[in-house]
């Protein structure tokens, strides 16, 4: 078994490694008893990741055309996204593969505020009350409202919220150097620094620490050693043939493939050890990991970051620039950044999936992971179909392994996802806080049924009509995403 | 009826290479023979229900479960509790590909699934004794269990993990690897993760047994799993583990009576539910949208339902209730619509569950109910029609066009005038080049003759265009006379799918066919050329189409060909 390390990370050890050390420490894994197990409710996480100006077609699954085949209901077209031969999506390449059954791919989600970049949109469904520069519209986005909950938080943890924003160019254009939350109307601020958070976080001892006990990825690894020679005995048997023992060759080395994916060590919960901070990937990683080490270690129960930077911090130059454009060159940066962007993601969710937990669920199964866009696509900052990356499915809440459209007609064309009237985004919000264990009367403000705003239904992007659908509807869950 | 294939596919098929058919391991249809039968097959061969052992007994790689047979044994070893606390993991084991495409291989996938399962199966397990005391191990609930209710433990959950009893030297193995940390918690959990990933739970291993020359004489646990899997798509149960242990499955006349037994079983009964499921597809039933006009009000969502529904009540009343044979199920006229929804799109009354089934005369048989007719448009529902009949009742395997072919040929559909031109003169013409009539020659005529029904499965006289508001924008006589030219026969002039559906149901090509499809989903492998006499015993056992459908299920298990396994290095 591994053993924890016998001193506490020190700010120093963060400097260290800032300082360009790349020495990649094998992190711990999760601790625990087995009585501690079993059929208890999992710890349930939320993280938000938003990136900025939108998507292209390049993020869509390239095969929305099928869904008027798979109908589920009104308003509900789905298919697993395991039948789609090749990557899901440009943007969504081949790495993303070994995750597939664990993705979600949500279209027709409309936003129902003003259009605008709405950095507050993810965790609102709304904007900014007149303009970019103007109040939010809500007054406080879910990670406040889970964050004030007892139901969600029933014991104090150091950090309700973890709010990143790892970025180097603060006062660029389109960023209040803040997060994604709303707390009383104001819009909070983010950390960018990744050595504030790290002395923050792991400078004092950890008020829950996992309870020692038994390390299932080691548990893991012992139990298929002794599988492994189980296959090797029934190998001898002299009742199989040569094609028998091919396939239990097979199966082992599948096995073996395991084990080694199981003996890297995802976390340290005393800390995790900065890579350096040399390139804007380390910058990440360096918040990415530990962002994954709160949130596996109990000291937080959501994480959210915001991706942006302007100007040419990041591949794909001037990213917001070329949201507005149409040319070739602009649209073959776009995928150059949002593919970049999309390792961001990548890396969160690997990391992610590879710590377990204690009910044998991986941290990634019992937590909600959202990517979003706070428009849907630059040129005209449309609100309709936001574009939404889901991972995880929060211990059973959601289905993973799936597209699922909402719109009434689900369209092949990523721009014509404003033809169609799909369903407000604030049911993927209330589906959420259900699902982490929240009632209507959690969120519901008085008078006001559902989530978030219904007051720009007939703004100017409401043109298509149809959207007077919504009202009535607030209360509704996402219909066939959400399990319950 | 195959619904599940995209649209864009479906019209895929308007199109074809020179060449229609592609290869396969079998031919089934008799048209040319196969091998086993050699030519004899067509009609079930003189040999046929009398197939030496040299020609049944066949060599077949290692298979794994297939994930249903995965799900169903967890369930048997775990039960539904912790079933359900793993679905997450056991959703992650890949979906097979169509049992007639072959099972895949295990793959990277499908090890991590499993792995997953086993460790969170465990954990649940030992964290809740209760729940062990509930599968039958009471004397885990205690804290400190003694060293012979572990014992026993291993004995009991090793029996129905393997499937076979371990042997003493096994027994003390798992014991200690369970005693190893000292912990009896952990150790449990272990013992459990190892027993969930053991070859035995994961494949169908067939070790037990006399080795007589390169056939093994399977021994009678090893026949109990070959009785179970293929009757209840699961593990055995523990009547059938007993009769294993008293050595009772070791005749052909044994099998008959363990077949007759387990056919009254209602699982059993279920899973051949599962079969016709997945024969006629009714899993890819459409749900329309509300709005569509074939639904002419309907409720969409409430009419899949009840399409599913008397799917199951046909297939389940005929079988089990009356008894019928395979030219009933193909030909009956009694309907089972529970819902006004389908009533109504059937014509008739509603039917009430325990009381006698009204009769639809337009609609006979298994073919002509709307949970295997259904699609979502009328333009595409004959083709897609003609080439299921082909592909899965007739099982002529037919080539699917290239995407790119596929794409072209949507352009020329999509031109197509609703308003002035019929659906099979728009087929005609589309379908009208040398090339595509390499196939459409045997698919236009079984789906014209089919077009007196609607996408939906309503009956129909005329065929009316229907704008996107509901409004007639045209209304088209139908022309549903046909011939129809197979190997087996001369052509044949039909008109409706009335006819057609009796003069399918009469080919031995199509009980053959059926035949195979029992052989391949109870086998979970499609059938090879190795497999032709096996399933023309089968066949055999239909009478031609005049035995209880129940004999060909008993059948499948009474044969000597389940008492043995062929071993090829």
């Amino acid at each position: 078994m591994a053993q924890r390390r016998p001193h506490r990370s020190t700010r120093r050890t963060f400097l260290r490694g800032a300082a360009g050390f790349t020495l990649t420490v094998p992190f711990l894994p999760s601790l625990f008893r087995v009585a501690d197990a079993g059929l208890a409710e999992p710890s349930r996480r939320l993280v938000s990741f938003l990136s900025l100006n939108g998507q292209r077609d390049h993020f869509w699954p390239t095969e929305i055309p099928r869904t008027p085949d798979r109908r589920i209901d009104t308003n509900v077209h789905a298919y697993d996204l395991s039948e789609i031969v090749g990557p899901v999506s440009p943007v969504l390449g081949e790495a993303f593969d070994p995750f597939r059954s664990k993705l979600a791919v949500l279209s027709g989600l409309d936003s129902l505020g003003m259009p605008d970049h709405n950095r507050i949109f993810p965790l609102t469904g709304a904007g900014y009350g007149g303009g970019d520069n103007d109040a939010p519209q809500v007054a406080n986005s879910i990670d406040v409202v889970l964050a004030r909950s007892n139901k969600f938080y029933p014991t104090p943890v150091s950090e309700p919220v973890l709010r990143l924003q790892p970025a180097s160019d603060q006062a660029a254009d389109w960023d209040r150097n803040s997060s994604t939350s709303v707390r009383d109307g104001v819009q909070l601020p983010g950390d960018s620094s990744a050595e504030v958070v790290f002395n923050r976080l792991f400078a004092a001892p950890n008020p829950n620490p996992p309870v020692p006990g038994v390390d299932p990825r080691e548990r893991q690894i012992l139990v298929i050693d002794r599988v492994k020679q189980d296959y090797d005995r029934l190998r001898g048997s002299g009742k199989l043939s040569g094609d028998d023992r091919v396939r239990l060759d097979q199966f082992v080395d599948y096995m073996r493939d395991l084990q080694t994916r199981l003996a890297i060590d995802p976390i340290d919960c005393d800390g995790p050890m900065p890579v350096g901070e040399a390139t804007v990937e380390e910058l990440y990683t360096n918040h990415i990991d530990m962002m994954v080490a709160a949130l596996a270690c109990g000291m937080t129960k959501i994480a959210t970051m915001m991706c942006y930077q302007s100007g040419s911090a990041l591949p794909g130059s001037n990213p917001h620039g070329n949201s507005h454009e149409t040319t070739d060159a602009a649209i073959a940066n776009d995928l150059v950044y949002n593919t970049w962007t999309a390792a961001r993601v990548l890396e969160i969710i690997a990391k992610l999936d590879a710590f377990v937990e204690p009910d044998g669920n991986t941290l990634l199964d019992n937590s909600l992971f959202m990517w979003s866009n706070e428009i849907s696509e630059g040129k005209s900052h449309d609100m309709f179909g936001m574009p939404t990356l889901i991972a995880g499915g929060c211990g059973g809440k959601f289905r993973t392994g799936v597209h699922v459209n909402f719109q009434s007609v689900p369209q092949r064309d990523w721009a014509s996802q404003s033809v169609w009237l799909g369903r407000p985004y604030n049911q993927l919000l209330t589906s959420i806080m259900a699902a982490m264990g929240l009632s209507r009367e959690d969120w519901e403000e008085p008078g006001q049924p559902g989530f978030g705003t219904y007051a720009y239904l007939g703004h100017e992007y409401a043109s298509g009509g149809g959207w007077d659908e919504y009202i009535g509807a607030e209360r509704d869950y996402l219909p066939y995403y959400y399990v319950g | 009826m195959r619904r599940v294939v995209p649209r864009i596919l479906a019209l895929g098929l308007l199109v074809a290479f020179s060449g229609c058919y592609e290869g396969t391991d079998a031919d089934p249809s008799g048209a040319s023979g196969g091998s086993g039968g050699e030519g004899e097959s067509g009609e079930g061969g003189p040999n046929a229900g009398a197939c030496e052992p040299d020609q049944t007994v066949v060599s077949r790689p290692l298979q794994r479960l297939s994930s249903q047979e995965y799900r169903n044994t967890l369930q048997g070893l775990v039960g539904p509790t912790v079933l359900d606390a793993v679905r997450l993991e056991v959703d992650a084991v890949p979906a097979d590909a169509r049992v007639s495409d072959g099972l895949n291989d295990a793959s990277g996938a499908h090890v991590d699934a499993y792995a997953a399962v086993a460790a969170k199966a465990a954990v649940t397990l030992v964290a809740d004794p209760a729940l062990l005391a509930g599968l039958g191990y009471p004397c885990l609930e205690t804290a400190a269990p003694d060293e012979a209710c572990v014992r026993s433990f291993i004995e009991t959950f090793g029996l129905l993990a393997h499937r076979h009893p371990l042997t003493a030297e096994h027994a003390d193995d798992l014991y200690a690897f369970y005693a190893d940390p000292g912990d009896h918690d952990e150790g449990l959990v272990r013992l459990i993760m190892r027993l969930l990933l053991a070859p035995q739970m994961l494949f169908h291993v067939e070790t037990g047994g006399e080795l007589q020359g390169e056939d093994l004489k399977l021994d009678d646990y090893s026949v109990a799993n070959r009785i179970a899997y293929r009757l209840l798509g699961s593990a055995p149960r523990a009547p059938l583990l007993a009769a294993a242990a008293a050595g009772e499955l070791r005749t052909v006349e044994q099998l008959d009576a363990w077949a007759e037994t387990l056919l009254d079983d209602p699982a059993a009964q279920e899973q051949v539910q599962v079969l016709f499921d997945a024969w006629m597809e009714v899993a890819g039933l459409p749900v329309l949208a509300p709005d569509d006009p074939l639904l002419q009000g309907l409720e969409p969502v409430e009419l899949r339902a009840a399409t599913l529904d008397e799917f199951t009540a046909f297939v389940q009343t005929l079988l089990w209730e009356q008894d019928a044979t395979f030219s009933e199920l193909m030909t009956s006229t009694q309907v089972f619509p529970a819902s006004p929804a389908l009533a109504e799109l059937y014509g008739v009354p509603v039917w009430t569950p325990g009381e006698s089934p009204p009769t639809a005369a337009d609609r006979p048989g298994l073919l002509l109910r709307a949970g295997a007719m259904a699609l979502d448009s009328n333009l595409t529902a004959p083709i897609l029609r003609g080439v299921f009949l082909l592909r899965e009742v007739l099982c002529s395997p037919i080539a699917t066009p290239g995407v790119d072919i596929i794409n072209s040929r949507l352009e020329d559909v999509d031109e197509v005038d609703r308003v002035a031109t019929p659906t099979r003169e728009a087929i005609e013409t589309i379908t009208e080049p040398v090339g595509c009539q390499a196939c459409h020659a045997a698919i236009n005529p079984l789906a014209f003759a089919m077009q007196d029904f609607d996408a939906l499965g309503r009956s129909r006289t005329v065929e009316t265009v229907v704008g996107e508001d509901a409004q007639v924008l045209a209304t088209h006589d139908l022309d549903t006379k046909v011939a129809i030219s197979l190997p087996e026969t001369d052509s044949q002039e039909l008109t409706g799918s009335r006819e057609l559906v009796a003069f399918v149901a009469e080919l031995s090509q199509t009980q053959r066919c059926f035949s195979q499809r029992v052989f391949e989903f109870t086998r979970a492998r499609p059938a090879g050329v190795q497999d032709t006499c096996a399933v023309d015993q089968l066949l055999a056992s239909m009478a031609e189409g005049d035995a209880p459908l129940r004999d060909l299920f008993a059948a499948n298990i009474a044969n000597e060909q389940t008492l043995w396994r062929r071993v090829e290095d």
